[in-house]
């Protein structure tokens, strides 16, 4: 059946978008499943099928971004130009692992991960992000940058334990 | 764009191992085939796609017929044979209309009045000015086959292959172009000529070809990605593609 060849060539990126959306297995599945299921009914939307993966990919966004809507709770965050400035040297996103690093990103707060995930890794624009989950454009800048250093104060603090 | 964020992106699908459980695929298969809906879904389809069978047949009917004056021509139409709906409503309404099709010509002149060995449904009143309007008849037949045929493409696209290249497939994209450059040439002579047993005939059989092609098409396919399963482990998702016809 065409339906589960597609399923399980896409299964598996699908699914990291939406964990790393939610940090959360069990709703994580239920928006992979929600997502196959829309584009399954619409696929004869479709008008060209080497694109299926590209088009896949943006109804399993929205629907990561319809939950999110929904769920998100953003803490107050107070930015300081200096750390931004900080952030940006050394690469320290690279002393750890691709893998160690998805596990850390899955591990951020609500609200700032999903910003996080949508800006740097979906490619939305804050503008983008804002619109979607009903914030404001400066609101979708800070917590990018409260997820940064967290990640980056997570990462330091993993490495100085397990070396 | 800043450093982490280029980071990621060079690295978007190496981020993550992680699997859904089996009981996604699951869910998904479940909620597109509830117990109800298909069946009405399908029906829905086939119902459609017998009333246009019916409107094809009637048309050839009337092109077979010799020259009656409109108020003689009241006939009863007799129920084409249509097989019970399967999964493959696709290979089944191909089958149908091959059989109820081929050498139409030959066929109508045995059936001189009406289909045979059916029960009647209804009976159409004829109208005069129908039986020379031969651009109707050519859109009733055209929308026929090409229901069938745009599912049958609609099948093929959504198949991801696994092996060989779209080049591969080269020939039998050649051969449609030619195809449906005969189609349109034949239907340029009936618009110019009326239509004639011999463009009748020429338009079923492009028809036809289309059909038989697309269902080499669809098991050369198969018989590709088959091959390639039994020789490999795993499907490399980086090199598989679609077939755009």
């Amino acid at each position: 059946m065409a339906q589960g060849q597609l399923y399980e060539l896409y299964c598996k990126a699908m699914f990291q978008i939406c964990i790393r959306m939610t940090g959360n297995r069990e709703q994580a599945e239920d928006l992979l499943q929600d997502a196959f299921i829309q584009a399954f009914k619409k696929l004869d939307q479709l008008k060209e099928p080497l694109q299926f993966g590209g088009w896949l990919r943006r109804i399993v966004v929205n629907e990561c971004i319809r939950y999110s809507k929904k769920q998100i709770r953003l803490e107050p965050w107070e930015e300081h130009l200096e750390e931004r400035a900080e952030e940006e040297g050394m690469g320290w996103w690279k002393t750890m692992s691709l893998d160690q690093l998805h596990q850390q990103i899955k591990a951020l707060p609500d609200g700032c991960r999903e910003i996080f995930n949508l800006y740097a890794i979906e490619d939305l624009s804050h503008k983008a992000i804002a619109e979607q989950l009903g914030i404001s454009e400066s609101t979708s800048k800070s917590q990018y940058h409260r997820a940064k250093q967290l990640l980056r104060t997570r990462i330091n603090t993993a490495i100085q334990i397990h070396g | 764009m800043d450093e982490l964020k280029k980071y990621l992106q060079n690295h978007r699908d190496q981020l993550g191992d992680d699997a859904p459980s089996p009981k996604v695929w699951a869910g998904i298969s479940e909620s597109l085939e509830p117990a109800a809906t298909p069946v009405f879904r399908i029906g829905y389809r086939w119902a459609a796609a017998a009333i246009l069978l019916l409107i094809a047949g009637a048309g050839l009917w009337y092109w077979n017929q010799p020259t009656q004056p409109a108020q003689e021509l009241v006939k009863e139409i007799k129920q084409p044979v249509l097989p019970t709906i399967t999964p493959s409503l696709v290979d089944t309404m191909e089958r149908t209309i091959t059989a109820a099709l081929t050498k139409p010509a030959a066929k109508a002149k045995n059936m001189q009045r009406g289909f045979p060995a059916a029960t009647p449904i209804t009976t159409i009143h004829t109208v005069s000015e129908l039986s020379n309007n031969d651009l109707v008849k050519m859109a009733s037949l055209e929308s026929s086959f090409t229901q069938v045929i745009n599912l049958q493409k609609a099948r093929i696209s959504t198949t991801p292959l696994y092996a060989e290249s779209p080049s591969y497939f080269k020939d039998f994209k050649l051969q449609m172009q030619q195809m449906e450059k005969d189609e349109k040439q034949i239907k340029v002579f009936i618009s110019k000529n009326g239509m004639t047993d011999e463009l009748l005939d020429q338009l079923i059989n492009v028809y036809q070809q289309k059909l038989t092609m697309l269902k080499q098409l669809q098991n050369e396919m198969q018989k590709l990605n088959t091959r390639y399963k039994q020789n490999r482990e795993s499907i490399d998702t980086a090199k598989t593609y679609f077939l755009n016809l």
